[in-house]
C-alpha cells in the first residue's frame, strides 16, 4: 500500500522535475543528506526508475509504452520483467553467435581461443 | 478483527495519506499523534544502531541457552516431522506462483492502452495470484515467527523504537521512554504505533 503511494509520488511531474534538477544542478531532494530512511531509499529507487521509463517513452523504443501505461503499477512491473527477459534473450543470442564464430587451434584439439575471431 | 486492530488499520491509512507521505519523505523522521499529542519516530544514528546490535547480540546469547530455542532450519525440520506444515512445499508453491506471474507479465506487457479488456483480464489473473502468493508468504512467516532469527529481528526493532521515539514537549523533542524496561512495560497503543512507524521508516533499509 505504501509502496504504491511512493510510486505514485515518484512518477508525478513535480517529483520528476525535482529529481532532474537534483541530478543536473545539485538541488537537494531531502532535508537530510545522510542517514536516509528506508522510505527515502525506496522513493529514490522509484524516482530513478520512472525517470528511466520516461526516457524510454521519449525515445519511442517500445510503441506500446505510454504515459498512461506508467499509471498502472502492475503494467509497469510487467514491462520491467518483459524488458529484462528481452535483454536476457538478446544476450544469450549474442553469446551463441560468439561461440559459433570462435576459432580452434589446428593440431591442438580441444584448445579454443576467443581472441582470433573469424567472421563468416 | 478487534477494536485495537481496527484502530491500527485506520492509523496506518491516515499515516500514509498521499499528501502526508509527500511531506514525510522530506526528512528521515516520521511524525504521528497520540492522544492529541505530537510524537515522532526518527532514523537511528550509527551509535544507536550499534547499541541495538549489541543488545541483539546479548539476547542471542541468552536465547540460545534456552532449551526450546530453535533456528529457522531446526524449526522447519520440527514442523515437517510433526506434520504441522512443510515449509519446503510452501516455498515450492510460492516459486510456482512466481513462475505463473512471469508468464502473465509477458502477456500483459506488450498490450496497447486501447486493449482495455485484454489488459484487465491479465491484471485480474495477476491480482488473484498476488493474493495466493500473499497467503503462502503469510503462512510461512507465521510458522517461522518463533525462530531465533525472527525473534532477534524483533528485539532489534524494539530497541530502536525505544531509542528513537520522541515526544514534543513545548519546543523540544524528548525521549518517550527513559529506559528500555519502561518501554517494555508500556502496553498502550502508543508503543504499538511507534513500532508501526519505525517499521515503515526503516522499510527494509537493512536489505539495501
Amino acid at each position: 500500500m505504501i509502496e504504491a503511494k511512493l510510486r505514485q509520488l515518484a512518477r508525478s511531474c513535480y517529483h520528476q522535475s525535482l529529481y532532474r534538477a537534483s541530478k543536473e544542478n545539485g538541488i537537494q531532494l531531502f532535508d537530510n543528506v545522510t542517514n536516509l530512511s528506508g522510505l527515502q531509499v525506496v522513493f529514490l529507487y522509484w524516482l530513478e526508475l520512472y525517470s528511466f521509463l520516461y526516457d524510454i517513452i521519449a525515445k519511442k523504443e517500445y510503441p506500446f509504452l505510454t504515459d498512461k501505461y506508467l499509471e498502472n503499477d502492475i503494467r509497469v512491473d510487467a514491462f520491467l520483467y518483459y524488458r529484462k527477459r528481452q535483454n536476457e534473450l538478446e544476450l544469450a543470442k549474442s553469446k551463441e553467435e560468439q561461440l559459433r564464430h570462435k576459432t580452434k587451434f589446428k593440431g591442438k584439439p580441444g584448445n579454443q581461443t576467443y581472441f582470433d575471431v573469424e567472421f563468416a | 478483527m478487534d477494536t485495537k486492530e481496527i484502530n491500527l488499520e485506520e492509523f496506518k491509512n491516515t499515516l500514509f495519506d498521499i499528501q502526508k507521505l509527500s511531506y514525510m519523505i522530506q526528512d528521515n523522521k516520521l511524525p504521528f499523534t497520540y492522544n492529541k499529542e505530537s510524537y515522532r519516530a526518527r532514523m537511528p544514528s550509527q551509535g544507536e544502531k550499534a547499541e541495538a546490535e549489541d543488545y541483539r547480540s546479548e539476547k542471542q546469547i541468552e536465547f540460545i541457552q534456552r532449551p526450546n530455542c530453535k533456528t529457522k532450519a531446526e524449526l522447519r525440520k520440527i514442523l515437517k516431522e510433526n506434520n504441522v506444515v512443510d515449509i519446503d512445499k510452501l516455498e515450492a508453491q510460492s516459486s510456482h506462483i512466481k513462475k505463473q506471474f512471469k508468464n502473465l507479465y509477458l502477456k500483459l506487457a506488450p498490450k496497447f492502452d486501447e486493449d482495455k479488456e485484454g489488459i484487465q483480464t491479465e491484471i485480474d489473473k495477476i491480482n488473484e495470484l498476488q493474493n495466493e502468493l500473499q497467503e503462502v508468504s503469510q503462512e510461512i512467516t507465521k510458522h517461522l515467527a518463533p525462530s531465533l532469527e525472527d525473534r532477534l529481528e524483533g528485539v532489534y526493532l524494539e530497541y530502536l523504537v525505544y531509542s528513537c521515539t520522541e515526544k514534543l514537549v513545548e519546543q523540544d523533542w524528548i525521549k518517550v521512554w527513559n529506559t528500555f524496561e519502561e518501554y517494555k512495560k508500556d502496553n498502550s497503543l502508543l508503543a504499538t504505533r511507534a513500532v508501526v512507524c519505525m517499521t515503515h521508516l526503516l522499510f527494509n533499509v537493512r536489505q539495501f
